[in-house]
């Protein structure tokens, strides 16, 4: 029933805006039409020069989000174990944490290259910094006890983090990887729009020069459901990893 | 009374802080645990107790003295020291039956079909793929009981094990505990601040003072072995053993 009236206010919403172009309400120059759009994406879903786009956006994104992740992941376990290296680092690591990273895309390019090398590495730039701030809360808030318990029974350090550290701390690392799907999303899409040949960052840049709007709102659209797509793909992955959990929703 | 102590803890200190800024929580704790022994520790909260268990398990290291085991000092994560703590530590990503395994594989030894065997002997055989959100109370400490088991410790050291459990639960557990030592022999020590708990359990109970915690007062329970929970709380010699603790433990409880 939710559903039904989720499509009742998104109907409503492009009937008042395809409504207030044709009045003339808006200008189609700078609001474009609803129908525009949609005649775009009907012919996009059909064009393979679309779709190599999404294929190479896709890519680098997941491939972002997967080098970030693993690199973040693992500096934040090791940080975890030497703390006194993280208090030394900490100030710079907050430092590049803060810092808009899409501002060192020309150094990535330099460095890249104007390929997909360049993108893959923004977007991971973005992503690394969460999981490695996640990761590292996420084993110093583990109960000492569990930890304790583990150790009495003569355990290794490496079997206590494979048995205990690693485990305890996947409610915090799938946490920071849902946030990253939209941070390793926005690295691509700035990375594509500032240089390369590909991508759809691309396409709305060039889109955008061409005053297209009915494309750049046709590509939001795109990339709007790409990011759904990931975040459900992330919770299932993360239902599937924790399934010892106990389930909060039955239905 | 020539025998070797199984468990020796001998001048054991500990300064909590630094130099000058320092909080001394245990002063010069002697004790001895013969083999088979079952020793109790009660006290005001807050004098150290478990505190002392963390020492001996070598989870924290003295300022002064030294624990052994059989005339040995004691190493860190030595897996002859069982410890069961007052907090629920079965590791909620695995299961009952993954979690009485822990102390096998934390070793590197294989399951022979005794861990299942120990859930069975301890009565909660029919749970072993249950993870612990899905098991109560009492069914956690069970489990957690036959992982101390499967471990296969020489002394056990037990910090409040069953503190948080409703009364009837832990009537329940303590008769357990007693039947499993009753056939395991092990040597325990066992941190309680219910005095029942203590008498009904243990050979001997020693008082502890408030902080900085020091053994006072020392207790033999004259109760003949095996012993029946249900029965004992009328015996002449329990009651009387119950006050005389009461009154001690209060001056000490004043003094804290």
């Amino acid at each position: 029933m939710l559903v039904f009236y989720r499509l009742v206010v998104l109907a409503a919403v492009l009937a008042i805006w395809e409504g207030a172009a044709s009045l003339g309400l808006v200008t189609e120059f700078t609001m474009s039409r609803p129908s525009r759009i949609f005649a775009w994406l009907g012919g996009a879903l059909v064009d393979g020069f679309f779709w190599t786009n999404v294929i190479v956006t896709v890519r680098e994104t997941l491939l972002g989000l997967f080098i970030g992740a693993v690199l973040g992941v693992a500096s934040g376990f090791v940080l975890a174990q030497w703390r006194g290296v993280f208090r030394l680092l900490e100030p710079f690591i907050m430092a590049l944490y803060s810092l808009p990273r899409v501002a060192l895309a020309p150094l990535f390019l330099v460095w890249f290259g104007i390929g997909e090398g360049s993108k893959v590495a923004l977007a991971a730039s973005l992503v690394y910094f969460v999981l490695l701030l996640n990761t590292y809360t996420g084993i110093l808030e583990i109960d000492r006890n569990l930890i304790n318990a583990v150790r009495t029974m003569g355990a290794s350090r490496t079997f206590i983090a494979r048995r205990v550290l690693f485990p305890a701390s996947l409610t915090f690392i799938f946490a920071g990887l849902r946030i990253s799907i939209g941070l390793a999303l926005i690295g691509t899409i700035v990375g594509e729009m500032i240089a390369g040949q590909y991508g759809l960052g691309q396409m709305i840049s060039r889109a955008g020069n061409m005053f297209d709007t009915a494309q750049v709102f046709g590509i939001i659209i795109v990339l709007a459901v790409l990011a759904v797509l990931a975040s459900e793909g992330m919770k299932l992955l993360e239902r599937w990893v924790m399934r010892w959990r106990q389930s909060t929703e039955s239905h | 009374m020539t025998t070797e102590a199984k468990l020796r803890v001998e001048g054991v200190s500990l300064d909590f802080g630094k130099a000058e800024r320092s909080l001394r929580v245990l002063e010069n704790v002697n004790l001895e645990l013969r083999q088979g022994e079952f020793c109790t520790i009660v006290g005001p909260s807050g004098c150290g107790k478990s505190t002392l268990l963390n020492v001996i398990a070598g989870l924290t290291p003295p300022t002064e003295g030294a624990s052994y085991l059989d005339g040995q000092v004691i190493a860190p994560g030595d897996p002859k020291i069982g410890y069961m703590f007052q907090s629920d530590t079965l590791l909620p990503w695995n299961t009952a039956l993954e979690n009485v395994r822990l102390p096998l594989e934390a070793v590197g030894r294989k399951d022979d079909g005794r861990c299942l065997d120990l859930l069975k002997r301890v009565g909660v055989g029919g749970f072993a793929d249950a993870y612990p959100w899905q098991l109560s109370g009492g069914m956690k400490k069970r489990v957690q009981l036959a992982r101390l088991l499967a471990q296969e410790p020489e002394v056990l050291l037990m910090d409040e094990p069953f503190g948080a459990l409703d009364a009837q639960t832990k009537l329940l557990i303590q008769e357990e505990l007693l039947r499993l030592w009753e056939s395991t022999r092990l040597t325990v020590l066992f941190v309680t601040h219910d005095l029942s708990e203590a008498i009904c359990l243990s050979d001997r109970v020693l008082l502890f003072s408030a902080r900085p915690g020091r053994v006072k007062t020392e207790y033999s329970v004259p109760l003949e072995r095996p012993r029946n929970i249900e029965t004992i709380v009328q015996d002449r010699q329990y009651n009387e053993l119950f006050v005389q603790l009461w009154r001690s433990l209060k001056e000490e409880i004043q003094l804290s």
